[in-house]
Order: C-alpha cells, then structure tokens, then sequence
C-alpha cells in the first residue's frame, strides 16, 4: 500500500456540531463522511469561522465527470448541527439530473454516492421537535432512494442512488427492504456496493421501537441517533485493526442500555477513538442539569460504563466549542474531565476540534490514533491542556501570587 | 558575618512547595540537577518537565527556577521549538519572555505563582503557534534585531531625528563606536563634547545615509546580502538614489541606518555594505561600474546598481539613539522641542545654581551659560554637584565642562566673573537668553540683574532663588516682563517681605575669617528649594508664567526644631494648618505702584 494513503479520521472545527470524515487507505480512496455542519459563516469568506466547507472539498476526489464525491454520507440524526449545509453543498436528487457538471470545480455540489440514513431515528427526531430544511431534504433523498431500490428490486442501483438503511422502522415498514437494511448488531463492511477490506461497522443503535410508550418516549427524548463503533485498518493484517466509535448526540438513557445489553461483552463498545456523545453534553453522562448542580450532579455509572471501554493509548475528542469551567451544557466542563479521567486510566488523550483552529486529523498509530503533526514526548508527564489551566485557575479562590499587569512603582 | 542561610532554606521550602503543585496538578516531572545545570548563565537550580498542547502540537515546556526563589520568576523554556527568531519573545536558549520585566509576586505562595504564570505560557505559545504574535517583530524590532547582530560590529551611536525621509547622512567611525548625525557639524561637535574639544581624531566624517522604510524589518527579511538592501532601497521613495550617491565615492565600505516606525515609535539599525571586488586572470581588478560605458558616463542610479546589487556580505550592527528627543524623555516628553531651543543664564553656580544647572541640563534645556567668578574649595564640596576633583577651579567652568561631557548634543558655555563684569563686556550674551536664572542671594547682584531686566526688557523672564537659615525655607521668584519686578515685594536693602522662618541671631554662622558667613544645610534639606527653583525656570521657558510669581517651599516642622528656628508669626498668621511645614505654596508677587524701580 502506498504510504501516501493511509486511513485517516478527520475531524472538522463546526463548533458545537458534527462533521467527521473517514477516508481509507485502499486504492479507492474511499470516502465516508459523518454528518455535516457547514454553517453560512463558513462560506462567508469575509467572515473569520473557518471555511470547512472547501477543507471538505480540498479532501474530496472527483469522479470520472469532474464531480466532488463522496462514497457515503451517515446521517447520525437529524439536528441542525448534523446537517446544515447539506442542501447548498451536496446534490440530493436522481444521479441523472446532476445540475453542476457545467460549474466549476468550487460550485459543484459534492455527489453522495451512497447515504446511509435511518428512519428510525428521523421519525423519532420529528415526533417532538420540528426538523429543519435540510434535515428534511435529507429524509425525502432518503425515501427516494429506498423508491428507487425497491422499483429496482434492490438489484442494479446505481451510485446517487444508492441508500443503506440503518435499523429496523416501526410496524415492519423496513422488513422489505433485505440487503440494503443493517440492523442493531450486524456487522457491516459494504460501502457504495462494494466490500471494503479496510471497513467493518457495528450498528449498535438506533435501539429498536420499544413496545413501551413510556420507554420510547425516553429513547427520543434521549436524541436518539445512529451509533456505530467502526473497524478501520492501514492493510488486512488483523493487529492493525483500530476502532472508531461514533454515537451522535445519544445521552444517557441510550448509553445505560447500551451497557446492560452488552456488559457481558464489553469489547462490543471497545473503542481506540471515540467522539463524545452530543458534543461533549453533560446529559451523555447524567440525568441531572450541569449548570443547577454542577459537580454535585450525579454520573450514571451505567453510562459512563458503555463510555470507558477505552483501549490503552486511546484518544477522546469532543466535537465542540471550547470547553470551559462554565455553567454551559454542550459542552459540558464536567462532562470533560469525566473524559480526561478515561482517557488518563488509559494513558491516552483528550482532544477538543474547538481548541484548534484547523481539522484535526488522525492516522493509525502503534497504539491508538495518532494526530497528523503531533509530536511524541519521550517519557512525557500528562499533557497540560488549557482546559487544565483555565480549571487551575478557576479554582484558586485565593488572590493572584503574580501581578500580571506589572510593576507601577518605578525608581 | 552575613548570613544566606535563611534565604537558602527559604528557597528549599519553595521548591518543595511549587513541586508539589507541578507534580500534582500539572502532571510534571522533575528534572535531574545535572540537566538542571546544564543550561548556561542562567544558573537554575531546580527544573521540571511539563508537556502541553498549545495548538495541535504537543510540546515540552521546562520550568526552572534560580537561587532566589521564591523572590525570582520562575522562567519558562521551551525545548520542542523551531528555529530562533521563528517566533518572537523566545531567546535563543528557548526562554519565554513573558514580560517586559519581572512582575511582581507573592513570594509566600510559590505553587500560586507558577499557576498564575502558567496562563501566560500556555497563551504565548498558542498565539505562536497560530502565528498571531508575528507583528511583534516588528513591535520590539531592536530587541530581536540586536539578537541577530554580525560578530565584531561596533555600535552606532545616532544623533539622527529618528524619522523620514531617505536622506544623506553624516558619519563617523571609530574603532569602538560609531556616530551619524544629519550634518557633519553635528556630529563632530558631539565627539569633542563628549571626548574634548582637542581630539584630533574628530576632524572628518563621510558620507552615509539612512533609508527609511515603510515598517520595520522581521526577522527573515534582516538583510545579508548587498542585493537585499538595493531591494529595501528600491521600496521606498528615493532609495535607490540616495544610495546611489555613496558608491560615487572612492570608498571600498559604507556604514549606513535603516529606520522605520513601529507601533512602539521609530527604530533604527545599521548595515555595512562592502564593494564588489573582482580580478581577472592576471590579478587585475575588473572594473564593473564603467563596463559598456565611458568612463564618467554610467547613470548615477546604475552606478549604484552595480555597486550595491551584489551578493557581498552585509554586516548588522546595533544602533543606540543619542540625540535629545530620545536622551529627554524617549521621544514622549511634549515639552522637547521648546526646552531643547531655550537659552538660560544661570548666575551663580553655588549650592542652588549648580544642582539647579544640572537638573535643568538633564531636563534638556538646548543651552546654558554658566556665570560664577567663585572658584570651589573645599567647604563647597559636601553640597555641590563638583566634587574634589574640581577645588580651586572655578565652579562655572567646571560644571561647565561636566555638563557638556555629560550631555554632548546640548551647549554649555561659562563665563568665570561677576554678573556685571560679563554684563559690561557682553550684554548681547545675556540678552539673547531667554531665562535669566539667578542664585545668589547676594542682593546686590538680585538687585543688578532685576534693574537691568527692567530697563532692557529681556530677557522675558527672571527667576531668582533662596534659601532661608538652615535651608528650612526656600523661595523662587519668577519676574515675567511687564509684570511685577523683584524690587516690588523687597526692601531697598534687600529683605523679602515673605519670611517664613524666624532665627536666633539671624541664623547665620561665621568660619574664622573675615566676610565668611555661611550656612550649615546639606544637599538633602537643599533639594526642595532646587526642585521649587528648576520647576518655576521650566514653567518659564514654557510660558506658562505670564505674571510674576512667587513659590515658597515651607521646610517639615522637625527640620525646623532640631535647627532651632521658629515660624514667622506672619507666615503663620492664625493658620495654624502651616504649623506642620512640608508643603509648598504659590502667591502672586504684586506688583508695588511706587516700587523705585518698575513704576
């Protein structure tokens, strides 16, 4: 394989959003890309945010036509902050009316050549709250897919029109749909039609339709979302295999079911990457409110278990804002240093996109994920971020020992 | 003996403390004392080992501590860095600057102090990192431009106004300085100030100039090359000839200056570019300014292409600002430019006149002349800026003659006689100051110099100064023209009709000899009646006298006492607030419509 194409995870700076993308190191160059937040500040190009729309692009192969792709596009769930933008840039509509072939390059609108998307977890989004535009773009690309499958007998899709369902619908509405349906639990490593050598996925939720009013009310109200705890690899060599596990916005609820269904078999949530729940939410952790209990809030052990399956030199990242010792949820200060507890007894490390101003990239490392750039400290004490010295400072009730503005007696 | 010990075991305790709060909340390592010791100069004494991730990086950041903690900051040095100057506030050896000096702290918590400073660290190394602290290259140009200086180049001192335009300059150079100034006048005035007026070796200087450009330079673009200053010349109006006028001259080197404005005010540094030397086969040199040219026929500016667009060397030397904006106040003292043009005559350079000389000197009055006929003996010496080295010459010119080596780029003339006697040989020297400052106390010459404003009606202000017994009082008269004159609120034999001090026997003390009466008062009680003396001739020069005036230092009460003095019952007048003394006050000095002289 060639050293230039090595399986990376990048993770964009949204604020508190998602948008993350996994290209893998085969010859395809295979793209996977989780979520989307391209906010308008980000096409300004008067306006400072970052523009993470052309940083997307800038990683984008293009197709035979000239078209930005990508090979996959898994909406977790259907927030705002997990799709804006993807109307404006990306094609939703039957590959054969692509628009943007005249345009140049930095107008194309990216092509998805397969979305993988669930209905579950949109139904439950909408029941309570109202969806936003591209949320809703999004889920009728979705249902034309499925038309398309279905009118095809799921044999003959063509890429754009190609679609993997993520958990079973309620009242059976998916039982149809055979090859293209993944249920909780199942392995899957197809991606745009194809088996992927580098690939596997475990869909662990969205969890079922439960029989319960009162138990689907809470999954729902628990932003339920697509979990997936990922298998990536450089080459086929099993020991080279790292997980990357990815939940959305799920809180609390979702994670203690999560724990009791496979306590048994931890390894199910082993993670060497894992992106905090809901940006770094507080509510991922605990039913209590953070900012009205702060560190009296309690932790749900249950939760907080399916979260510490963290394997040795493992790394965190919060996809948020900048993390401070403040009464906001997401993110969440305390939900932080619950994180940088996992990941000290794991001797790994905590990452926040809000800390830098540019996408944060990870290749396979020794052990874990590696950072692009990141330099290794030989025999290096614990990393002092500034989180840590903001929280010092936050701390200290006693008056400054330094006096920063200096001295205002002169001789 | 002296004792460290307590110091020693006071540091021990610090670092025990300020390990505990790296170990425990920083995740630090401590570093061995050989490591410790193993960065030159600074002599540390405890270091640790901390890593942080500013940006994306993680980085090792080291932080030592030297032998008088907790009474010194503690420094911070970044070892995982890019190269020097890449970004600033980093030394060479990786020591942060965190400050412009050392901050004060709080020496009884040392755990705090390492938390307060490690913010600053930790934002210093991300504003590099993300490259948003470049600008302070150019903010702090000097410092890191004198980091960067060629070995064995000696400093250039400037008498320069730090400011465009490009423009010709004059220098001179020394085997351990250098000088530039705007003309060669200038500059050699200056070098005989300073070193005296017989030195033969300041007789010339040669031609330079200064470019000066848009910003200052960043580190990258310090020029070494010759080709690289033609580029800078060539970016502002009329570089390229004003250098092109140098190579026209026979000389193989020229020292010239840049400048330019930062947003902390104007820097300059010096460059020295060498001609290009080029021999043929048999050893001959090439001329490459007249190729394809008749000689004498080469345009100026190509003259100065290939002379300074070449790949020779350049060296960079420091610059140190000599002239008087910068001496007087660093560019930022708005009274400048009128004290730098005023004329004063000082007469009598005794115990007030001469600390008053020194303080107007050093506040940048442009020109001073010096008139005393006294010689300093020995009894002058315990209050008089001349010390032993100067009895049995003549005070006014031997303060003369300190000032000036004091102050090069200033004037300091002396005359060594009486008021009158320099008032009959030159009256158009004493007419053309602008002050007349007169410390005496002797009535006779007050009353001279006073008849004599009144009648020439110049200079435009007068200032007179005394001290009462023991100096526990002092007053300074300013006279402005037109208004009140000194004779208006005196005596005809000369008594002020302000006292403020009463005295037995009138205060006075006698040394064993005929006329010697004296006073026994120190330079310290001195000092108020010098700074109310200087302050009003300031005021002066600055118009902000209009009417004349009268400003009265009122000694502290126990000054008084141990003296054996006591408060003019008319001074004190039922104000028994006065009783305390330490103050000054100002009243008007009114004019009297029957005085003999002004009306």
């Amino acid at each position: 394989m060639s050293k230039e194409r090595k399986t990376t995870i990048t993770l964009f700076p949204v604020d508190n959003g998602d948008m993350t993308l996994i290209a893998l190191g085969d010859a395809a160059e295979t793209k996977i890309l989780i979520d989307c937040n391209i906010r308008a500040a980000a096409d300004d190009p008067e306006d400072a945010t970052r523009d993470v729309g052309k940083d997307l692009r800038d990683r984008l192969k293009r197709d035979s036509k000239g078209r930005p792709y990508v090979d996959a596009f898994l909406q977790t769930h259907p927030d705002q902050d997990h799709c804006r933008g993807i109307s404006k840039h990306f094609y939703l509509g039957a590959p054969s009316e692509y628009p943007d072939d005249e345009k140049k390059d930095s107008e194309k609108r990216i092509f998805i050549r397969e979305i993988w998307s669930s209905p579950l977890v949109f139904r439950r989004a909408s029941k309570d709250n109202k969806v936003s535009q591209d949320a809703l773009d999004c889920n009728a690309e979705a249902r034309r897919r499925v038309k398309v499958n279905r009118d095809k007998k799921f044999t003959g899709v063509a890429e754009g029109d190609r679609i993997l369902v993520l958990g079973e619908d309620e009242n059976g509405k998916t039982d149809d749909l055979g090859l293209i349906l993944v249920t909780v639990d199942q392995l899957f490593s197809k991606i745009n039609g194809s088996q992927n050598m580098l690939f596997q996925a475990c869909l662990l939720a969205p969890l079922p339709k439960s029989d319960k009013a009162e138990e689907e009310e809470l999954l729902s109200k628990n932003h339920s979302s697509v979990i997936l705890n990922i298998d990536l690899a450089d080459d086929v060599s099993p020991r080279n295999w790292r997980r990357f596990l990815t939940g959305g916005d799920a809180e609390v609820a979702i994670w203690e079911r999560l724990w009791e269904k496979h306590k048994k078999s931890p390894s199910v949530l082993a993670y060497d990457m894992m992106q905090t729940p809901h940006h770094c939410s507080w509510h991922s952790l605990s039913y209590d409110s953070w900012s009205e209990k702060r560190y009296q809030g309690k932790v749900s052990s249950t939760a907080k278990s399916a979260l510490s399956q963290i394997r040795h030199s493992g790394t965190i990242v919060a996809t948020s804002c900048p993390i401070k010792d403040d009464d906001n949820d997401p993110p969440c200060y305390g939900a932080k240093l619950e994180y940088q507890k996992i990941v000290n007894g794991a001797e790994g490390k905590f990452y926040c996109t809000g800390d830098v101003p540019a996408p944060l990239e990870f290749v396979i490392a020794e052990e874990g994920w590696e950072e692009l750039g990141a330099k290794k400290i030989t025999g290096a004490p614990a990393i002092l971020t500034s989180g840590m010295i903001d929280a010092m400072g936050a701390r200290a009730a006693e008056a400054t020992a330094v006096k920063k503005e200096g001295n205002r007696r002169y001789a | 003996m002296p004792d460290a010990q307590p110091l020693a075991e006071r540091r021990t305790r610090a670092v025990a403390e300020l390990d505990r709060f790296l170990s425990a909340e920083c995740g630090a390592v401590r570093l061995a004392e050989v490591d410790v010791r193993a960065i030159p100069i600074r002599q540390f004494v405890a270091g640790w080992q901390l890593a942080v991730q500013p940006v994306r990086e993680t980085r090792q950041l080291n932080l030592y501590v030297d032998a008088l903690f907790p009474f010194s900051m503690p420094r911070f040095l970044l070892v995982d860095r890019p190269p020097f100057l890449t970004w600033p506030h980093i030394e060479k050896d990786g020591v942060l600057c965190l400050s412009d000096g050392a901050l004060p702290l709080d020496s009884s918590r040392p755990g705090a102090i390492a938390r307060d400073l490690l913010p600053l660290a930790y934002q210093l190394l991300r504003d590099c990192e993300l490259g948003k602290n470049q600008e302070d290259f150019r903010a702090e140009f000097l410092s890191y431009w004198n980091w960067k200086l060629s070995p064995g180049t000696v400093t250039l001192y400037s008498l320069l106004t730090a400011g465009g335009p490009s423009r010709h300059i004059r220098l001179w150079r020394g085997t351990k300085f250098s000088v530039a100034g705007e003309s060669e006048a200038v500059v050699l005035d200056w070098l005989r100030n300073l070193g005296g007026a017989q030195e033969q070796q300041f007789d010339t200087t040669e031609p330079s100039c200064l470019l000066w450009l848009e910003k200052p330079l960043v580190p990258e673009d310090y020029p070494d090359d010759c080709s690289s200053i033609w580029r800078m010349a060539s970016s502002v109006v009329r570089g390229t000839e004003t250098l092109s006028d140098l190579a026209s001259t026979e000389k193989r080197s020229w020292q010239i200056v840049l400048g330019a404005v930062s947003e902390n005010g104007p820097c300059l540094a010096a460059v020295e570019m060498t001609r290009s030397s080029k021999t043929d086969v048999l050893g001959r040199r090439v001329d490459l300014i007249n190729k394809g040219f008749r000689p004498g026929h080469v345009p100026q500016k190509l003259v100065g292409q290939r002379v300074f667009n070449t790949a020779e060397p350049v060296s960079r030397s420091k610059v140190e600002r000599v002239d008087p904006s910068w001496i007087h106040g660093r560019d930022h003292d708005p009274r400048q430019s009128a004290l730098r043009n005023s004329r004063v005559a000082i007469i009598g350079c005794g115990a007030i006149g001469a600390p008053v000389a020194c303080q107007l000197a050093m506040a940048g009055i442009g020109d001073i002349l010096l008139v005393d006929p006294e010689p300093l003996t020995w009894s002058n010496v315990g209050r008089h800026p001349l010390g032993a080295d100067a009895v049995g010459m003549e005070k006014a010119s031997a303060l003369a003659k300190k000032l000036q080596s004091s102050f090069p780029h200033s004037r300091f003339d002396s005359r060594a006689h009486t008021f009158g006697e320099v008032l009959l040989a030159e009256p158009q020297t004493l007419a053309g100051r602008d002050l007349l400052l007169c410390a005496t106390g002797i009535w006779s010459v007050e009353s001279s110099v006073n008849a004599w404003q009144q009648t020439q009606g110049a200079p435009r202000h007068a200032v007179y100064a005394w001290t009462e017994p023991n100096a526990c009082a002092g007053h300074a008269v300013a006279i402005a023209e037109g208004s009140a004159c000194l004779q208006c609120q005196f005596s005809p034999l000369g008594d002020s009709k302000v006292i403020v001090t009463d005295w037995p026997q009138n205060g006075q003390l006698q040394e064993p000899a005929c006329g010697a009466a004296y006073q026994p008062y120190g330079p310290v009680e001195l000092s108020w009646t010098v700074a109310l003396t200087s302050a009003l001739a300031l005021d002066c020069l600055l118009k902000k006298i209009p009417e004349s005036t009268h400003r009265i230092w009122a000694g502290p009460r126990q000054l008084l006492a141990d003296a054996g003095g006591t408060w003019n019952k008319e001074w004190i007048n039922g104000k028994v607030e006065r009783e305390a003394g330490a103050f000054q006050e100002e009243r008007p000095w009114i004019k009297d419509g029957s005085c003999s002289v002004c009306s």
